[in-house]
Parts: structure tokens; sequence; C-alpha cells
């Protein structure tokens, strides 16, 4: 959570969302969701794959509405994506014929407040150490940079909130590992609400405020964990791997290791 | 091969076109112009002066040059071949085929002529062509990107498109006031199915993933049809561009030789009218040299436009 941040507080409240899957019918993706995100604050979301978390955030993203329930921004109703809620997808998704000065610049040029004499699509390109590739063109570039080019993209505009679709979930580990503190270093900076849904529940315990933990059919909050550890964090110390093995328990992956003693 | 004798082998080539039309007897009577000896020697000796110049610049072309030469030999083989066939043994008769030198002559003595219908053609091609892929693309923006439109506009592109062009052109010639005019309908009739097509199949396709990002930037959908949409599609545009030059070729010289007094397709008539068949060979010539190089035109604005592109095609 980082301390005084006064806007960015997202209410989701009793959100069903249900997609008509054509001969199988319907699939409840998500049943009575109820979360509260402080202003500041970066919440994970993790869960096995089909538990909604996606979904959810594509709901606050503005890009889907939900069935039933109601989400918020700051008081505000959300039902359409606007710049004040950034999103970044696994896949960085660059604009392919745009370079990489031109995709930075794309958000403050959309909302047409682009001033090519103010240097923050610059500076912003200098945060994510890109300085020098301005002039390429995202198939030059490798996945992290790519990566690191889409986050600037959300960050130059200034969301209130910054959604995270899985972004590190296609960058091998020691590049994952250096984005998730290159990540923590521009929120604590710019203090940006932050919803990160991910499969790697290191990174979550890694990164997050709250761990909120979602299961399948239908899609819903199973439990929310207070990580409680102080940044920076370490990854090889007792509580992070307690916490993990907490995690892993509700998701059910962990009962088999404490049933073998039995077998033995 | 090494590079230097690779160079070596088109001056080969040279020297038997000229032993061979010079040298060989034949039963020709018509006193032997120095046509084909000028023009050997002069394409001999700017093939020279290149290669000179790019091996003294120490440039990479040099290698690229040494390995297309055995391709220039070709060619002046295939003269020689050809001249044999016509001139020496008669395989292929005359007056319908014509040897190499009568071929230039057409190019020396009447090459004016040649140069103005090859700009009447080129005026009917461009101005059909543009005008036909101008329209193209504005109805597929339109069907590509309102369903309304689409609706409407596609089942007429799909009904009329797959027409030849030219299956209209007596009707148009007859309808339009000018030829000219009815000329310019027919090239960019046959422009405006691919470029519709294409443009609004590119609009359709282009990944949501782009609208979605845009959108959570603060984009308005102005903005997604100018700065995603179109972009994005412009790949496909080319497509329909280059698939329309094809058309527009092919309904040009069917206009020309149809109903228009001028350009080469009509220069080709003419010619054949007064069994000058040394004037049609050196117009067919002509008519591959200007639309081969439109096409390579056409690449370059393709490959300039898109350097974004990771595989573009190639020319």
């Amino acid at each position: 959570m980082v301390e005084g941040a006064v806007s960015g507080n997202i209410e989701i409240k009793d959100v069903d969302k249900v997609f008509n899957a054509g001969e199988e019918g319907e699939v409840v993706a998500l049943r009575g969701i109820n979360l509260s995100v402080r202003p500041g604050e970066m919440v994970a979301l993790v869960g096995p794959s089909g538990c909604g978390k996606s979904t959810l955030l594509r709901l606050v993203a503005g890009l889907e509405a939900p069935n039933a329930g109601t989400l918020a921004l700051d008081g505000n109703p959300i039902d359409a994506p606007h710049y004040e809620r950034g999103l970044a997808f696994q896949d960085p998704s660059l604009f392919p014929w745009l370079n990489v000065f031109g995709n930075v610049a794309s958000g403050l040029k959309a909302r047409k407040i682009f001033d090519k004499d103010d240097n923050e699509v610059q500076s912003y390109i200098e945060k994510i150490g890109l300085a020098g590739f301005e002039n390429h063109y995202p198939h030059q570039l490798s996945g992290g940079m790519a990566q690191r080019v889409s986050l600037a993209r959300s960050f130059v505009n200034h969301p209130k909130v910054f959604l995270l679709d899985e972004p590190f979930g296609a960058l091998d580990a020691f590049t994952r590992m250096y984005m998730q503190d290159e990540l923590l270093r521009i929120w604590q900076e710019d203090g940006t609400t932050s919803m990160l849904v991910t499969h790697d529940v290191d990174e979550a315990i890694y990164l997050a405020d709250r761990i909120v933990i979602m299961t399948p059919r239908p899609g819903k909050i199973e439990e929310i964990i207070e990580v409680g550890l102080r940044r920076p964090r370490a990854r090889n110390v007792e509580e992070f791997l307690h916490l993990r093995a907490r995690i892993l328990e509700t998701l059910h992956f962990a009962e088999k290791l404490q049933e073998l003693p039995y077998y033995l | 091969m090494k590079p230097l004798t690779r160079l070596l082998l088109p001056y080969l080539g040279a020297a038997a076109v000229i032993v061979n039309y010079y040298f060989v007897p034949d039963d020709s009577i018509l006193s032997k112009k120095p046509y084909l000896l000028v023009v050997t020697v002069a394409i001999a000796a700017v093939y020279t002066a290149y290669w000179l110049i790019v091996r003294a610049a120490k440039s990479p072309k040099f290698e690229k040059i040494a390995y297309d030469a055995p391709k220039l030999l070709a060619l002046f083989l295939a003269v020689a071949v050809w001249d044999i066939l016509i001139l020496k043994t008669h395989v292929l008769p005359g007056p319908f085929f014509q040897d190499i030198t009568r071929i230039l002559g057409v190019y020396i003595e009447d090459g004016l002529q040649l140069v103005i219908h090859a700009l009447y053609s080129l005026r009917l091609l461009f101005t059909g062509y543009f005008i036909g892929l101008g329209a193209g693309f504005l109805t597929g923006v339109f069907a590509g990107w309102f369903a309304r439109a689409r609706y409407w506009i596609m089942p007429i592109v799909k009904l009329i498109g797959p027409i030849p062009a030219t299956v209209w052109l007596p009707l148009i010639i007859i309808i339009m006031p000018t030829l000219f005019a009815g000329s310019v309908f027919t090239i960019a009739f046959g422009v405006w199915f691919p470029a519709t097509l294409m443009t609004a199949t590119g609009i359709m396709s282009v990944p949501s993933k782009y609208y979605e990002v845009a959108q959570t930037l603060g984009a308005d959908n102005r903005w997604l049809l100018f700065h995603v949409a179109l972009p994005s599609s412009i790949p496909n545009l080319f497509m329909g561009a280059f698939m329309g030059m094809g058309i527009s070729c092919v309904a040009l010289i069917t206009a020309e030789m149809l109903g228009v007094k001028a350009g080469l397709g009509y220069f080709i008539n003419l010619s054949t009218a007064w069994a000058e068949y040394n004037k049609v060979f050196a117009a067919i010539v002509v008519i591959i040299i200007v639309f081969s190089g439109v096409i390579a035109l056409l690449f370059k604005a393709n490959s300039k436009l898109l350097k974004w592109q990771k595989d573009s095609i190639q020319w």
C-alpha cells in the first residue's frame, strides 16, 4: 500500500457475470463478487484457470458489463473503458504500426493532450530503460522490452487504477523477477491503485498487499489474505514460504503433500 | 564459380549476338543495319562501367551483380537464338516473327510515337486505377466499420465484383460520354472490387485487443477508426492495390484494343492491321517494361509505408 494515495478506490458489489457459451448453455464466470480495493493498494487475484480472475479485471476495465451488481471507481459507476483505468495484458499488444515513442505517446494522443514540447513521454521511456529505442518498431523488441513499453504506455496516462492481466506470464523467470521490481518501483513512485491477475503464487506474494484467492465453477472469492510483509521482500524467508503453503492449500494443491505420511 | 568469372559471362553472350547476326550467312536481301551492334555494345559498356564502379566503391552490391550476371548472359543468348530461329533458319515464319534488328529499328525510327502511346496508356491506367482505388478504399472502410453499410454493400460487392471488368466495356463505351471516360470507368470498376473487399476484411480482422487497449488509453470511436482500424488494415489495402493493378492492366489494354484511339493497345492493333509485326513486338516489350515498372513502384510504396511490418511482401 502506498501511503498518501487519495484516489483510486474500487468498490465491487454483488457482481455476477454470465457468458452465453452456445450449445453448452450459460457459463457462470463470476458469482456474488464483493471486493473493495483501497487507494494506492496493490491487490493480486490468483486462482486456477476458469476462476474468472481475468473476467473480473475486464469488468473493472469496463470492457465487459456485469449481469448483476455494481462496480465503481471513487464513487463513479464503471460502465465503459476509461483512461483512468489503464490495462496491460500478458501479450504486450503494442500497436505494430507505431514505434516505441508512438506507442508510449498513444494514450496522450488519443486524449488529444499530447504536447511535443513536453518530455513526459521521453521521461517514461527513460524510466523503463529504453532510451535510444524510441524509433524501434515492436517487432524489433524482445518480449521483456515490449512488455515494458506496454506498461509505460499505460503509466504515461497517469491512471487512477492500473489493471495487469498476467503481465509477466510470457517472460522467462529472470526477466520476470526484474520486471516485478520495475513494477514495484514505478508503483511506489506513482501510488496507483493496482489489480494484478497472476497464476504465479510467488509473484502475488512478492508484489501484493492483499491476495484474493478465487476458485472456479462458478468463479467466486474463496479467501482474501493480507500479506503483511515489509518491502523490499525476500523470496526465501520463512513467512514468505509459509504464506505460499497456505495459499496452495486454499487452492487444494497442497493436500496430497499432507496426506503423504499416512501412506508411508 | 568465382565472382570475376561470372562477371565475364555476359560478354560471351554479347559476342554471340553480334557474330550470329552479322557474320553467319543468311538469305536476307536487306542490308544489315548497325542497330543490334550499337545496342549490344552499349549494354555491354553500361554493364562494364557499372560493375567497375561498384567494385571500386567496394560496395556489397558487387556480389549481387556477379550473382545476377548469368541472367544477362541468358538474355543475350535468347536474342541470338531468336535471330537464329527467324533470320537464319526460318523455323519461325515471317512476317509474323521479326528479327531483333527490325524490332530495335522501331524504337530508333518510331521511338517518339511509342513514347507518346505509352504516355497515353499510363494516363488512362493511373486515372482509372487511382479513382477505383480511392472509391474502393472508401466503400471498404464503410463496409468494414459500419455494420449497416456492410449489410448493403457486401452483397453488391460479392455479386458484381467477380465479373471481369471488361465484360461491361462494350456497354460502357456506348453509355459514357467519351471513350476516355468509359475506359477510365472500366478500369476503376475493376480496381474497386478488390480494393473494397480487401479494405473491408482488413478492418474487420483487426485484433480486438488493439481496440481494447486503445479504449483503456482514452480513445474515442473516431480515434479507433483513424488510428487503429486504418493503420492496422494498410497491409490488406496494399493486397487489394496489387490485385487491382493486375486487373487494371488487363482492362487498359482491352479498352485500347476495343475502342480508345491511343495507347499501346491501340498501337498494337494498328500495327497488326498494317502487318507491321516488328511494331507489335516492340510495343509488347514496352508494355512489359511499363507494367513491371508500375508494379515495382507499388512495391516500393508498400515497403516504405509498411516498414513496421516484420514480413512484408518482397518483390
